[in-house]
């Protein structure tokens, strides 16, 4: 009989620990079976690293060095997308705000913003690292559009002075303005209209 | 039984009770104890993919590798991507890529680079999906602006072969020109013969 008893009662002890964990499963929804992995409200870290199936890091999402930034690179660790801050590169630099897209070597396509303020650019580089085609303001309106050859040399320039008229000039390789709009040569474009 | 053993048989029901669904909670939710336990940010958190959902659960951001590509995507609450940032296409043409989708899946803004150093370009797309604004170059060191009407026709170039002077034309529907600086036609950018400086 006591042993009866005894096994009776270990029986409702389980039955109710098996009930409590289904109160909890029915009160919670159902959810811890639903997600397996529960979604967390926030999730702070200094550092987030995304690794592909060889466990390559592929994206680093960090903001150590003061320098907050998303990076992804390819499979050789380049980095291939920057998303992010720049410091200056040196004394007398400004500090910018950046995308940039890259080829193995270098950059390819950047945007930036002057952290203080100062202006903003775009340009496009080719694969020698020559900025061939960049379009900018300032902050004190002044901008341009500019085209550049293989070495570099300003081909086409149009000039958008803050308080002046716009001009666009072709430019031979030794710097002449061969053509220009609204009528005359113009050698700096963006000067020419003011 | 005596009302002694009846006691106890409920109480031990009432503890087991507890202690299942106690369990249960440990079990299925153990994150946010481990979030709320950290006394501070950790240093690092390395995983394959990082999803963000809004307050409805619905998936608004991926970072991670997604299809076997790094990317970031940001969805919009309808479920479409709006904008993508990695690397996609084809393995052997691979692009690196940045793109603003609208509503519709359509592509509106595009900045490429070629994986493999080969070119690089920025395009803006109308609603139809044409290519209304690109401006590229390859790693030959050609290069041009394009400008296409809604047909997807060149109407405004400016041509920068990697080794001659540079050109400004604009064209007809046809493809002629009908205006072009510094006053001649360049064969590459502009084929068709009309030519007023």
């Amino acid at each position: 009989m006591k042993r009866l008893s005894r096994a009776l009662l270990i029986a409702a002890v389980l039955v109710a620990g098996f009930l409590g964990a289904g109160a909890y499963q029915w009160q919670a929804g159902g959810a811890a079976f639903a997600q397996p992995a529960p979604a967390r409200q926030v999730v702070t870290v200094r550092e987030l690293v995304i690794v592909d199936e060889q466990g390559i890091e592929r994206i680093v999402w960090t903001g150590e060095d003061a320098r907050p930034r998303l990076v992804m690179r390819d499979t050789d660790l380049h980095p291939r997308a920057y998303l992010g801050f720049v410091p200056p590169a040196g004394e007398g630099k400004s500090a910018f705000w950046a995308m940039n897209l890259l080829d193995a070597q270098q950059p390819r396509a950047v945007w930036a913003i002057g952290a203080d303020g100062g202006g903003s650019t775009f340009n496009l580089r080719d694969n020698h690292g020559v900025i061939r085609y960049s379009v900018g303001y300032t902050d004190q309106g002044n901008g341009g559009l500019g085209m550049k050859d293989t070495q570099g040399r300003q081909r086409l320039g149009l000039g958008m002075p803050a308080h002046a008229g716009y001009s666009l000039s072709l430019i031979d390789e030794d710097g002449q303005a061969i053509w220009s709009a609204p009528g005359h040569p113009a050698p700096h474009a963006s000067r020419e209209g003011e | 039984m005596t009302r002694l053993r009846c006691c106890a048989l409920v109480a031990a029901m009432l503890a087991g009770g507890f202690a299942g669904g106690w369990l249960a909670a440990w079990l299925a939710d153990p994150g946010p104890a481990w979030a709320q336990a950290s006394p501070g940010p950790a240093e690092r958190l390395a995983v394959r993919q990082l999803v963000l959902l809004d307050e409805q659960g619905r998936t608004r951001g991926q970072l991670g590798m997604i299809q076997g590509q790094p990317q970031l995507i940001i969805l919009d609450e309808q479920g479409p991507a709006r904008l993508v940032l990695g690397l996609a296409g084809p393995e052997d043409n691979d692009f690196w890529i940045l793109s603003v989708l609208d509503a519709n899946r359509k592509t509106r803004f595009k900045t490429a680079a070629k994986a493999d150093g080969g070119g690089s370009m920025v395009g803006v797309l109308d609603h139809n999906g044409t290519a209304r604004f690109t401006i590229g170059y390859t790693d030959q060191g050609t290069g041009g602006l394009v400008m296409n009407d809604a047909q997807g026709r060149r109407r405004f170039t400016i041509g920068m072969p990697a080794h001659a002077g540079y050109s400004i034309h604009i064209q007809d529907e046809q493809g002629n020109d009908l205006w072009a600086a510094p006053g001649q036609p360049h064969p590459q950018a502009a084929p068709q013969t009309r030519s007023e400086p």
